[in-house]
């Protein structure tokens, strides 16, 4: 039987690039052990009370009240460490791409080397500026401006200020990313047809960043719904936020049920602003 | 309305390297005017700072005798035609050509008028819904035109405006444009690097090479009468013989008239050959008055379609190519590859360069 042209040789270049299509099942078998047994794992825990299915851990957080402080305690916290997030971290990264070339790779790395520095130390630094006889509260009393330290750790007030500082990288990185996208000659033109820098501003490059300028503060919000450490340390026991909630289900009450309820609406709630952004972004520019 | 732009001793360096080297050029009302040079010549650079997008560091910028270099680029009243277009991609191809009305102030029902009709001066008033990103290059490089001329500049500046579309595209919109500019009125400052295209479309064309205006004159005196060699060289084809007798050298015989017309006082005279230029001659033949002959011998003979194209090389070393079209009489008579055959150019055809470096130049 003769074969035709080459075909053998083809046919066992095509079995090879089988064979490594095969090779990928590995990585994916892994994600699947690891990640979406675990998560599906967790669903199950929140619809069962000793092994008996229940929507008990779900009627809790609707009858108890202090569930509702707690959303309402972590949204609160997202919103606002987002919205100023968004205020100090859109200005920063516009005037980063006005920058020449080396002035804006140093200023980006200035926002990128406290990125890479750990979490928790940047969370301490903050006690330390923030608590009560801390470095702000000596400046302060020293200059005079007030008359007994002002309570700024342990509180909102100061896991707000710790938060927005871990976010604003979040939030930069993305956006800087967006605005460089921008072609520089979409304003020039904005200039030459008659427009103020002001005007050319709002008129152009606003609404062509307002891309990554969403990107950037979901990013940022979402993170913030979930954030642990910092609301833990900085609102030292005075700001419970889902997270913490969910920390104390399971440490303190060992009632993996109640946590994972709570962990599978924080899921749903992002998913859902997920879809909503999408919706939202859908409308504007590709 | 045009009007006219006096360009006096402009100059702009970034460091040490000057971009514009003392620019002086005055450009008449309604006048197209055409920046041509190679990558680096400065004719963007002095483009932008027509716009004010650059700033010099010394000179005047008159527009109809009104100084505007220190003026904000958004109250000079210039059109501008950009060379990736940068239309505003967040708005429709209508509110892009409307959009320097309303910052104008224009009632809406005036604006979308206004901007239906420029977009129907360049056969786009059927796309005004449209996005952006629906359109093709060609279509985008109309509506940027329409942008830039709705709101009715006396000035409309093109930065290489067709140099992203494809050759045919090009083709068709150098016409387009050119007969905008003879409907429109308006004085044209275009900038490409396409000798052709500077070639086609202006009434003059500047010729800048780092920094200075080279040469500035209608595009066939800067075909046929180019000022120097790096013009020459620069628009079309071009091979140069040296016309001082020397050893090894091309044997050229010519006219008293043709050396004192172009020889005498030239340092180092070279004689430039376009390829459209030179014909094939009998080697018999005698030597006719009005022709300079000269010896070859044929390396590559092109056949092209529309031409055919002979590459000859002369006695001492020059190469040249020379090109007739493709009729049956003139397909006859071409030399076979590696023959010697002799060719002529015509006195009145020829042109004599100074192969001296050229600097300073008059303008």
């Amino acid at each position: 039987m003769t074969l035709p042209l080459n075909a053998r040789l083809l046919s066992v270049l095509e079995a090879r690039n089988r064979a490594e299509l095969a090779l990928m099942v590995l990585p994916g078998l892994m994600i699947v052990a690891l990640v979406i047994v675990p998560a599906i794992w967790l669903g199950i825990l929140s619809f069962s009370v000793d092994g008996v299915p229940s929507l008990a851990h779900y009627q809790r957080m609707i009858d108890n009240s202090s569930y509702a402080a707690i959303f309402l305690t972590t949204f609160q916290l997202a919103g606002l460490v987002t919205a100023i997030t968004v205020l100090v971290g859109y200005p920063a990264t516009y005037a980063i791409t006005l920058l020449p070339p080396r002035l804006s790779a140093l200023a980006l790395a200035c926002v990128a080397i406290p990125f890479w520095t750990s979490l928790l130390v940047r969370t301490y630094a903050w006690m330390v500026i923030l608590q009560r006889n801390g470095i702000l509260n000596g400046w302060l009393l020293d200059a005079g401006l007030i008359e007994r330290p002002l309570r700024m750790s342990n509180s909102f007030f100061g896991t707000t200020i710790g938060m927005v500082h871990i976010m604003l990288p979040f939030f930069i990185f993305p956006l800087y990313a967006s605005m460089r996208s921008i072609d520089g000659n979409l304003t020039r033109a904005a200039y030459s047809l008659g427009a103020t820098p002001t005007r050319a501003f709002f008129d152009v490059f606003l609404p062509l960043s307002k891309q990554g300028l969403i990107a950037g503060a979901l990013l940022t919000f979402v993170l913030c719904l979930g954030f642990y450490v910092t609301p833990q340390l900085l609102g030292g026991g005075n700001v419970t936020t889902l997270s913490i909630k969910i920390q104390q289900n399971v440490i303190v009450y060992a009632d993996w049920g109640a946590a994972s309820a709570l962990a599978v609406v924080l899921v749903v709630i992002v998913g859902l602003m997920l879809v909503a952004s999408r919706l939202l972004g859908g409308r504007g520019t590709d | 309305m045009a009007s006219s732009i006096e360009i006096a001793g402009l100059r702009k360096n970034y460091g040490s390297l000057s971009v514009l080297d003392d620019i002086s050029v005055s450009i008449k009302a309604a006048e197209f005017l055409t920046l041509l040079g190679p990558s680096g010549s400065g004719k963007t650079t002095l483009l932008m700072t027509i716009a004010g997008f650059v700033r010099p560091n010394s000179g005047s910028i008159k527009v109809d005798g009104r100084e505007i270099v220190t003026l904000a680029p958004h109250k000079r009243n210039i059109g501008m035609v950009f060379q990736n277009y940068a239309l505003f991609p967040h708005m429709s191809v209508g509110e892009n050509v409307a959009y320097p009305l309303k910052l104008r102030g224009v009632g809406r029902a005036e604006r979308d008028d206004r901007a239906k009709r420029a977009l129907m001066a360049v056969r786009m008033d059927q796309y005004a819904d449209r996005r952006i990103d629906q359109l093709s290059g060609g279509q985008r490089q109309r509506v940027a035109v329409a942008r830039a001329i709705v709101f009715e500049p006396n000035i409309i500046l093109m930065d290489e405006p067709l140099s992203a579309l494809d050759k045919r595209l090009r083709e068709e919109m150098q016409v387009e444009l050119k007969r905008l500019h003879e409907t429109l009125g308006r004085t044209i400052v275009y900038v490409t690097h396409d000798q052709k295209e500077a070639l086609t479309m202006s009434d003059r064309v500047a010729v800048l090479k780092a920094g200075r205006i080279h040469q500035i004159a209608s595009p066939r005196d800067i075909y046929d009468k180019p000022i120097d060699r790096f013009v020459a060289d620069f628009i079309g084809d071009s091979a140069f013989v040296p016309l001082t007798a020397r050893e090894g050298g091309v044997d050229l015989e010519f006219s008293e008239g043709f050396r004192a017309a172009h020889v005498t006082g030239k340092a180092d005279p070279l004689l430039l050959l376009r390829p459209e230029k030179i014909e094939i001659v009998p080697s018999s033949s005698d030597r006719q008055p009005d022709l300079i002959h000269f010896d070859g011998v044929a390396e590559e003979v092109l056949f092209q379609g529309d031409l055919v194209v002979v590459h000859a090389k002369l006695p001492d070393g020059t190469r040249l190519k020379l090109q007739r079209g493709t009729r049956r009489n003139t397909m006859r008579g071409l030399p076979d590859i590696g023959s010697r055959f002799r060719m002529a150019i015509h006195e009145e055809d020829a042109w004599v360069v100074s192969g001296a470096s050229a600097g300073d130049h008059a303008r």
